[in-house]
């Protein structure tokens, strides 16, 4: 062998082996790099989690604290300068009856429990007044189960709980012939428990305690009401855009504070047989059924309520409301239909029947309770009977004949057409125009002043219109 | 007509490319899961509040970005086909009736990654560019 041809060769390989070798080692280096890259990742990682629990725990230290507000401010005129709707009329601008002011402050005690508390200034008939909305400790032991107790607002129907968050919902005001009552709040507690079967999710309310409520009469007059035996429940949940839920409450009136009007009456009714236009001790119920369909488009929601108020000449009414809105882009026109009437019309009438017919000897017993006066005295008893008789159809079975069709009994209807546009997320400017009729020769929800003679005048107006703007913010 | 012609395929190129440039927006879960895909539905529910567990029955706590975010609002309008202001009227109502509250709000997608990878409750989601193999997909938002 040629040794320079071994030199050559031994050369070569020399030069070659470590290329060779260095190639090999390039590869292996660059998956050493690859994972040298990753454990630095993860060591990076690692360390970022330890510096984000530390901020989580800095965070949630200020997490544990939540504020929110609502609010509305409105605009609302009508045409009637006859009668008044939620104080709207047609002599002024009213800047009141919508307008509201909401703060809710909420401490994380622990995981588990919090404290909630809510503030609300409303204006209108309420003038501004700050009330507790709300102030409870809720407890979830479970994903599956809350439990509250403290002052919260009475769940009688889909709506009643946040009725107060204009922001929430497309009207300018909930429909008034469903959502009539001025007062909803009581101390309460109440348990809800979750479940979710396929695509089904359901909640099952039960709520119990007691209520304080001031409730304004159509006449304006202030009626408080108390009952230490609230009991309700309601199931609500949804499948997929659909919605719905079913709700009931039940209670005793313990104690009802009536105006001198409804005290009299009350009295003579009772004394007749007639029953009672009080409510102390009346068992009284709520039943309402609600749905709701929203795609994020087209929004449907409707509602139906029925109440009963044992034995009792008071109103008891039923109301309904149905409406539809379609979103394009950040503008919802919308139209919604609500009506409401009284269901115990008849026995009213009965009552006035009663009374006007009175016998005369029984209306004698009523108007000469305390003796026959001198002019009737010696007369036969079929005269002294016969004038009692016309004195009281007169003076108190006309007037409460007057009072109870023209109060107790009443029908409405609105129509209403609106737009709401979202400005921003948190902020919506919405306008309504509202025409209130359907009055049936009653007052309907409006309020209208007495006559001459100090009872409740009739209503002239055959339809109102109500136009509103509102402005709602929730932050 | 020409010239009309070759704007039209200029700008179906372009809206093709722009569909390649914005990446997918994806739900993920944590890898230890059993949750293998969720419906729009399942993810609109425990998102809202609605349902509070995985369909397997597991607890669910979703996790949301902050507003400011893109992936924020493909997710909103995609999954849940509403807008933000129908999502903060949603919850205004639930926040002030106490019956529910949103989803924690995290300001960086990382973070959401890092929530999902360390925890089998927890739902989020992310562009897909974000993600990495410590996280499990279960839905993909077709843009």
């Amino acid at each position: 062998m040629n040794r320079g041809f071994i030199t050559s060769t031994a050369v070569i390989a020399l030069l070659f082996s470590p290329i060779s070798a260095f190639c090999e080692s390039t590869e292996q280096l660059e998956e050493r790099i690859e994972k040298l890259e990753k454990d630095l990742e993860k060591a990076n990682k690692r360390s970022r989690k330890y510096y984000d629990r530390l901020n989580k725990k800095i965070s949630n230290q200020g997490e544990r604290v939540k504020l929110n507000a609502f609010a509305s401010a409105g605009l609302a005129k009508s045409d009637s300068q006859y009668s008044t709707f939620n104080e709207i009329d047609e002599t002024t601008i009213n800047t009141q009856a919508d307008s509201i002011l909401g703060v809710q402050m909420s401490f994380q005690v622990n995981d588990k429990t919090e404290l909630t508390t809510q503030f609300v200034s409303k204006g209108g008939q309420e003038r501004h007044n700050t009330r507790t909305e709300w102030a409870y400790i809720s407890y979830t032991p479970n994903k599956n189960v809350k439990i509250r107790a403290g002052r919260m607002r009475i769940p009688y129907y889909m709506l009643s709980e946040s009725l107060e968050v204009g922001y929430s919902y497309n009207w300018v005001r909930p429909p008034a012939e469903v959502y009539n009552l001025t007062s909803n709040n009581g101390e309460l507690f109440d348990v809800i428990l979750s479940k979710s079967i396929s695509s089904l999710n359901l909640n099952w309310q039960i709520f119990g305690g007691r209520l304080v409520e001031s409730q304004r009469l159509t006449n304006q007059q202030e009626v408080r009401f108390e009952a230490d035996d609230v009991l309700g429940t309601a199931v609500y949940g949804n499948v997929g855009d659909f919605s719905g839920r079913i709700g009931y409450v039940t209670f005793d009136f313990s104690s009802v504070n009536s105006s001198e009007r409804v005290l009299e009456l009350t009295a003579l009714t009772e004394s007749l047989g007639l029953g009672s236009i009080k409510l102390r001790e009346t068992k009284t119920q709520y039943l309402n059924i609600g749905g709701k369909y929203d795609n994020g488009k087209t929004q449907i929601m409707g509602e139906f309520y029925t109440s009963d108020f044992e034995d009792t000449l008071l109103s008891i009414t039923e109301g309904w409301y149905l409406t539809a809105g379609y979103r394009i882009g950040d503008w919802t026109p919308f139209v919604s239909f609500a009506k409401v009437r009284t269901t115990n019309d008849d026995d009213r009438e009965d009552a006035i029947n009663a009374l006007l017919n009175i016998p005369g000897p029984v209306a004698r017993s009523v108007i000469f309770a305390d003796g026959v006066p001198p002019t009737l005295s010696g007369l036969p008893d079929s005269v002294i009977n016969e004038q009692a008789r016309s004195i009281f159809v007169n003076q108190v079975a006309q007037p409460t004949a007057i009072t109870m069709r023209r109060i107790f009994n009443f029908r409405q209807q609105t129509t209403s057409l609106g737009v709401r546009w979202d400005i921003k997320p948190g902020l919506a400017l919405k306008l309504q125009v509202d025409e209130i009729s359907g009055f049936e020769d009653t007052r309907g929800q409006l309020n209208v002043g007495n006559d001459p003679s100090g009872l409740p005048a009739p209503l002239t107006d055959d339809s109102v219109i109500v136009n509103s703007l509102v402005i709602d913010a929730a932050f | 007509m020409k010239n009309l012609y070759l704007s039209l395929v200029a700008y179906i190129s372009l809206s093709l490319l722009s569909i390649n440039v914005s990446a997918d927006v994806v739900i993920i879960v944590n890898p230890d899961s059993s949750v293998e895909s969720l419906t729009k539905q399942q993810i609109t529910d425990i998102f809202l509040s609605k349902a509070k567990s995985f369909p397997d029955g597991s607890l669910a706590v979703p996790v949301d970005l902050s507003e400011d975010n893109e992936a924020r609002e493909i997710f909103i309008k995609s999954v849940l086909n509403r807008r933000q202001s129908q999502i903060r009227a949603y919850w205004s109502d639930l926040i002030f009736t106490g019956k529910g509250s949103p989803p924690k709000k995290v300001d960086f997608p990382e973070d959401v990654l890092d929530l999902v990878a360390n925890n089998p409750n927890i739902v989020g989601y992310l562009d897909e560019d974000e993600i990495d193999d410590s996280v499990k997909v279960v839905y993909r938002v077709n843009q």
